[in-house]
């Protein structure tokens, strides 16, 4: 079997993990066995059996469903962070480079600014200070990962900007900005997925950390993380199987999204340095 | 020369980087839901306020005064070490973080030296073994630890060295390093997967590079070549990295320290926020940014250890 | 006594995102102690990889078949850990591309000497001692202060220099050049040369020499090997090779330098790449339709030596 045809496979493989969990929470109305917020408190803390495929947790709700469930919101949420910090960052990263200059350093300063956060900090007082509403986490989200984006951006606008062709180009009366897009974006296009995937990898285990931490996904409403420090934090010693099913999902689903990105580096035979995000 | 040269130019460096972190931490006060006037006279057993009651507690405050004014004197004032006092219990915020920054400390360095030790050994044995089952095996372990939600390998952590083993305890920090281990652990792994993964690519694309092919052909060992050449040059990306790593550990401390039950900045943090407590937000914003800040200063200064051209020549960043 | 390298049915082919590429093809040749033995071509004919091979320092993705007797051993057969204790010892690289061959961020002094110590029996003092002798030999006035700095602070001739002195710490009976002109400037090359000569008076150091500079490889080598598409397709005495080459190719070269009329090698004829038959059958003037259906085999070559070409058959 050639290289090309083995990272194929596990091309494939990985990709139909990741699209079984994606499913499985875009279907989940259809696929849980029971709602996800009955509550039955004569039945709380069940042990799996056939009733409850996985038991029920403190409230007696169905962990089964819960989990089929538990990844909506963040999954949502996690999407449309990174995919607003990406448009924010193309459109900074090419204003940055595109400008020069004044604008470019009071981006790059700007920038700097922002890389010199700790991140985590950053999104837990905001959050804290703003409460926590899909508004606040979007905005503590995409103000902590708008850099890397722009900082790619912009370093390939610039490199584009210097090549004599661009200069040949300009000569024959094409603007600049237009000749700049058309050229920027088939370059920039796998560095801007890679470092698409390995974000969304992150956020979602930053969603998870700010439910667990009653910062992020609100109860009722089922989160892999919410799950894990709502009922599992308390009785995991003598209910084990609370911690395991969420925790497999936020594992799996992330450990899939990083493994993606591996092989699409691979696959697109990226430089390692091109996208410094790990 | 070069030396002062290049330490004074980090030092500058500092100062917009610090600036940001002030203003982000004094805006923070300002974007807060609520009305801070009413909170305060609600505080002192105003539940009524009259247009003059609130007119003199802004005063007071300084809240009439324009938004530049305010935040140089509110950054005149923690430089001077006044955070203010806490919503609840009116407590002196500086000194209640200052009491609380060691723990954290302590804890977070002890995830740094763990994510240092594990993850670069790790990348250095990965690609000592470049090829092999031993380095398939830890670049799986290595994926999956950056996958694992840190909360998540804390309690699966105490649940089996606490619960089934006994071997170390679930909370608190009295028991010296042993009460160290398990937090340091929760807390570093999703660094040592990624530091490994970064130690291992560096290296290999170190082993591509001429210089090796040279100490190769003078016979070195294997080993010598490993780690008095390739290990050696990719040591100025890895400090970078692992820099930077320093404030999401930070920021993980918050999650750690509310499992293990540490007295640490984040468990207080975490009730200020339940409590609406404000300024002691703003307070830990400025603490751990200028905490940050520093290590990764202390990490810079690694540099000149490491890479010559800044030692001898200045160099630029 | 320093033992002949003998090389026997050497392949060598790359593994890449577009399938193997193969780089050095059934190659059979014997470099004889005590000469140097010139190696030349275009780039990509296979020359750096055949030398590179001697010592096995290609990429991982190179794949090697083929055998190489150096006395009793086996250079492409031994196991890495005992090739170890003959690199630098026994056969030297004086690799291409002095600039990054040199660690960035070890003083210079230390990399020599390191070659040194890394055969043992030798304390850092007397390989200190040592490693200034030889930075003296290759004219440095100041050896201790060059030892001390790093290669950012060297010049491109100095780094040259020092990368031939690298290549001979160990003391080593053969010594491979890897294109130790590529590059450099008129005077640099001169330069070069006289410290290779250098290296074979004083040192008696057999030597082969990969390069493809012509003139170097007439001035230097008592005999030479003409490498294109990693067969040997002329060999012989270097000046009768240089001065009267048989095979087409070897003709194309010497064509094509300045002081004999610069005519390039014509790019391949398209419709003569589907062949079978001689690799150079597609750029060759003088083909005939023959030469497209069969490979041709070594010849008797007019002067001495072999010729791969159909016209001497």
């Amino acid at each position: 079997m050639t290289l090309r045809n083995r990272q194929n496979l596990k091309l494939a493989a990985v990709s139909a993990v990741l699209l079984a969990l994606i499913g499985m929470t875009v279907l989940a109305p259809w696929l849980a066995p029971c709602d996800p917020l009955a509550i039955d408190m004569s039945n709380c803390l069940a042990p799996p059996g056939r009733a409850h495929l996985l038991g029920t947790d403190a409230l007696g709700r169905d962990v089964l469903s819960r989990v089929i469930h538990g990844g909506r919101a963040s999954l949502l949420l996690a999407a449309a962070a990174t995919s607003l910090s990406m448009c924010a960052g193309l459109v900074i990263g090419i204003a940055a480079g595109y400008c020069g200059g004044i604008v470019d350093a009071a981006i790059t300063g700007v920038s700097n600014i922002f890389q010199g956060l700790p991140g985590m900090v950053v999104m837990i007082a905001l959050v804290g200070v703003l409460g926590s509403n899909t508004r606040s986490i979007i905005l503590a989200l995409v103000l902590t990962s708008w850099v890397g984006f722009s900082r790619l951006v912009r370093g390939e606008v610039l490199k584009i900007k210097a090549e004599p062709y661009i200069e040949g180009m300009r000569g024959l009366g094409a603007g600049h900005l237009r000749i700049i897009l058309r050229h920027v974006m088939p370059n920039i296009r796998t560095n801007l997925i890679i470092l698409f995937t390995t974000r969304v990898g992150r956020v979602i285990l930053s969603v998870a950390g700010l439910s667990y931490l009653s910062l992020g996904i609100q109860p009722p409403t089922p989160d892999w993380g919410e799950m894990i420090s709502g009922t599992a934090r308390r009785y995991f010693r003598s209910a084990p199987h609370l911690l395991w099913a969420p925790g497999i999902c936020i594992i799996l689903l992330t450990l899939s999204i990083h493994v993606l990105g591996d092989l699409l580096r691979d696959r697109l035979d990226v430089k390692q340095d091109a996208v410094k995000e790990l | 020369m070069a030396i002062l040269t290049y330490t004074g130019r980090r030092l500058l460096m500092l100062i917009p980087v610090l600036l940001g972190i002030s203003l982000a931490a004094f805006l923070l006060g300002r974007i807060a839901p609520g009305d801070p006037v009413d909170e305060a006279l609600f505080r002192i057993g105003v539940e009524f306020p009259t247009e003059e009651d609130r007119a003199e507690m802004r005063a007071q405050l300084g809240l009439d005064r324009p938004l530049p004014a305010q935040y140089l004197d509110w950054v005149g004032r923690a430089l001077r070490g006044d955070l203010g006092r806490s919503y609840v219990g009116n407590r002196d915020i500086a000194r209640e973080l200052m009491t609380r920054l060691p723990i954290t400390l302590e804890v977070s360095l002890a995830a740094l030296a763990a994510a240092v030790v594990f993850g670069v050994g790790g990348g250095v044995l990965m690609a000592a073994f470049h090829g092999t089952w031993v380095d398939t095996v830890l670049k799986a372990l290595s994926t999956l630890l950056l996958s694992v939600p840190g909360f998540w390998l804390a309690l699966f952590l105490i649940t089996v060295f606490a619960e089934q083993l006994h071997l170390l305890p679930t909370s608190g920090l009295d028991r010296g390093l042993a009460s160290l281990v398990l937090p340091a652990v929760a807390l570093s792994a999703a660094n040592v997967g990624s530091t490994s993964r970064f130690t291992r690519g560096n290296i290999l694309a170190q082993l591509g590079e001429q210089y090796i092919v040279a100490a190769n052909a003078k016979g070195l060992s294997q080993k010598a070549v490993m780690l008095g050449h390739a290990f050696r040059n990719s040591l100025v990306p890895i400090i970078t990295l692992i820099g930077n790593y320093f404030g999401g550990i930070l920021g993980g401390s918050t999650i750690i320290e509310n499992i293990f039950a540490i007295p640490g900045l984040g468990s207080y943090v975490l009730s200020a926020i339940q409590n609406r407590d404000y300024p002691v937000i703003q307070g830990y914003v400025l603490v751990t940014g200028a905490t940050f800040v520093l290590i990764t200063l202390a990490i810079d200064l690694l540099y000149l250890a490491v890479n010559p051209k800044i030692r001898i020549q200045g160099g630029e960043s | 006594m320093v033992p002949d390298i003998e090389i026997r049915g050497l392949s060598v082919w790359f593994e890449t995102a577009q399938g193997p590429v193969a780089a050095v093809d059934d190659l059979s040749t014997t470099f004889r102690a005590g000469r140097i033995s010139g190696v030349i071509g275009e780039s990509g004919s296979g020359k750096s990889v055949m030398g590179l091979s001697l010592l096995r320092l290609l990429p991982n993705t190179a794949h090697v078949t083929g055998e190489c007797r150096f006395g009793k051993a086996d250079l492409y057969a031994m196991p890495l850990r005992e090739l170890r204790r003959l690199r630098g010892a026994s056969i030297g690289l004086i690799p291409q591309n002095p600039g990054a061959s040199l660690d960035p961020v070890m003083k210079i002094g230390r990399q020599i000497a390191e070659g040194i110590t890394a055969h043992g029996g030798l304390s850092r003092r007397e390989a200190a001692e040592r490693t200034a002798g030889l930075l003296r030999q290759f004219g440095f006035a100041d050896p201790e202060k060059i030892a001390g700095q790093y290669a950012f602070q060297m010049s491109g001739g100095m780094c040259q220099r020092l990368v031939s002195a690298l290549g001979l710490a160990g003391r080593p009976g053969w010594v491979v050049a890897d294109e130790p002109t590529k590059g450099l400037d008129a005077v640099l090359r001169s330069q070069v040369c006289t410290v290779l000569r250098q290296i074979y008076t004083e040192h008696h150091t057999s030597m082969i020499l990969v390069t493809h500079d012509l003139y170097l490889a007439r001035r230097l080598c008592d005999d030479i090997r003409v490498l294109y598409m990693g067969q040997i397709v002329e060999q012989g005495g270097a000046v009768d090779v240089l001065d009267h080459p048989r095979h087409p190719y070897t003709a194309g070269l010497t064509g094509a330098l300045p002081g004999r009329g610069m005519v390039p090698i014509p790019p391949p004829d398209p419709e003569r790449l589907d062949h079978r038959g001689c690799p150079f059958y597609p750029r060759c003037s003088r083909a005939e339709a023959h030469c497209g259906r069969a490979r041709p085999g070594d010849f008797d070559r007019p002067g001495g030596g072999k010729v791969r070409c159909f016209r001497y058959a």
